[in-house]
């Protein structure tokens, strides 16, 4: 019968999928360490990616919120993140929320720190400009007087 | 996300998107594929995704269903490519290598723990000495390793290497 579909249920069983879960479990134990953070590293990184590529955001990501993913994969907290940026933590913590600008030292500082291209970092506070600009945008209509055509109007007058 | 395929004819690689399935029309075994992509990604927990190029953005080239099993396991349901890009007179090369590669770069995303960066997923034929074949082209062109009778898994180094050759 050429249009029977096969069903993934009639391959599998809970014994199978039991040694399966085993055989992966032990063969990623068996992975060095440096792999193993390999793998956090990468996921984050591609978060990263797929937010500053998204065309369609439903919540708003801070640096704050990728640069906690670094701190718990690194068990390390933000104060000693700070410290290694010879930087105050409240300091540093307005950067992180989006309170202050990145600037130039901090994105090669959290590019350093990251093994991220610097671009990585300036993407994402540009996406979230972008995001506040589309909803200041529908807020408020207000923006369309503006238009240059109105002060042509103007000068005609 | 943005990926490239070949074109057969002249070798020229066309700029595509691998995007999310929801609200799109999607192939069935109708219009001559194997699997009900439309009813499968009905199912809860499946993410269904499909591979487009911009000139062409209605002609599913290629579609996958990746489910994260028991909320921590990566497994790729399904994938598929479409009839037009298989065997000698294919339109496009590379969909399958796009499709595995970003479900490898889904299992790292979604993995949790122990399963971060793995990827397993079976091979279905009717035809027992076709499913041998096709696994051995897993293997050979993929890097996946055999588990089972049907069963492939990719490991995280394969996945990585995977995700720089062919989303890149």
């Amino acid at each position: 019968m050429k249009n029977k579909e096969i069903q993934i249920e009639e391959i599998w069983n809970d014994e199978k999928k039991d040694s399966l879960k085993e055989f992966i479990t032990v063969h990623s134990q068996k992975q060095s360490n440096e792999r193993k953070l390999k793998n956090e590293l990468l996921a984050i990184q591609y978060r990263i990616e797929d937010y500053i590529e998204s065309e369609i955001v439903s919540d708003r990501l801070r640096v704050l919120d990728f640069v906690k993913l670094y701190l718990k994969t690194f068990n390390v907290t933000q104060k000693k993140l700070a410290d290694l940026f010879e930087m105050k933590d409240s300091n540093l913590h307005k950067y992180l929320v989006g309170e202050r600008k990145l600037n130039t030292s901090l994105v090669l500082k959290l590019s350093s720190f990251s093994h991220l291209k610097p671009e990585y970092w300036l993407r994402v506070e540009v996406k979230n400009e972008l995001i506040e600009i589309t909803k200041e945008k529908e807020r408020n209509k207000d923006y369309q007087k503006y238009d240059y055509r109105n002060l042509l109007v103007t000068s005609d007058d | 996300m943005k990926v490239k395929i070949k074109r057969v004819i002249d070798g020229i690689n066309v700029d595509s998107v691998i995007i999310q399935a929801s609200g799109l029309s999607l192939p069935s075994i109708t219009d001559g594929w194997r699997f009900n992509f439309k009813k499968h990604s009905q199912k809860a927990g499946f993410q269904t995704y499909i591979l487009v190029t911009d000139k062409t953005p209605k002609v599913v080239e290629g579609c996958i269903i990746f489910q994260l099993r028991d909320s921590f396991e990566p497994y790729m349901a399904y994938i598929e490519i479409a009839p037009h890009n298989k065997g000698k007179t294919k339109t496009y090369d590379n969909v399958a290598g796009c499709l595995i590669a970003f479900a490898c770069r889904l299992s790292f995303i979604y993995g949790v723990e122990y399963f971060k960066g793995w990827l397993t997923f079976d091979v279905m034929e009717e035809n027992r000495d076709d499913e041998i074949k096709l696994m051995a082209v897993y293997c050979q062109k993929y890097g996946a390793l055999k588990f089972g009778e049907t069963t492939m898994v990719i490991t995280p180094e394969v996945g990585e290497s995977l995700i720089t050759k062919f989303l890149n």
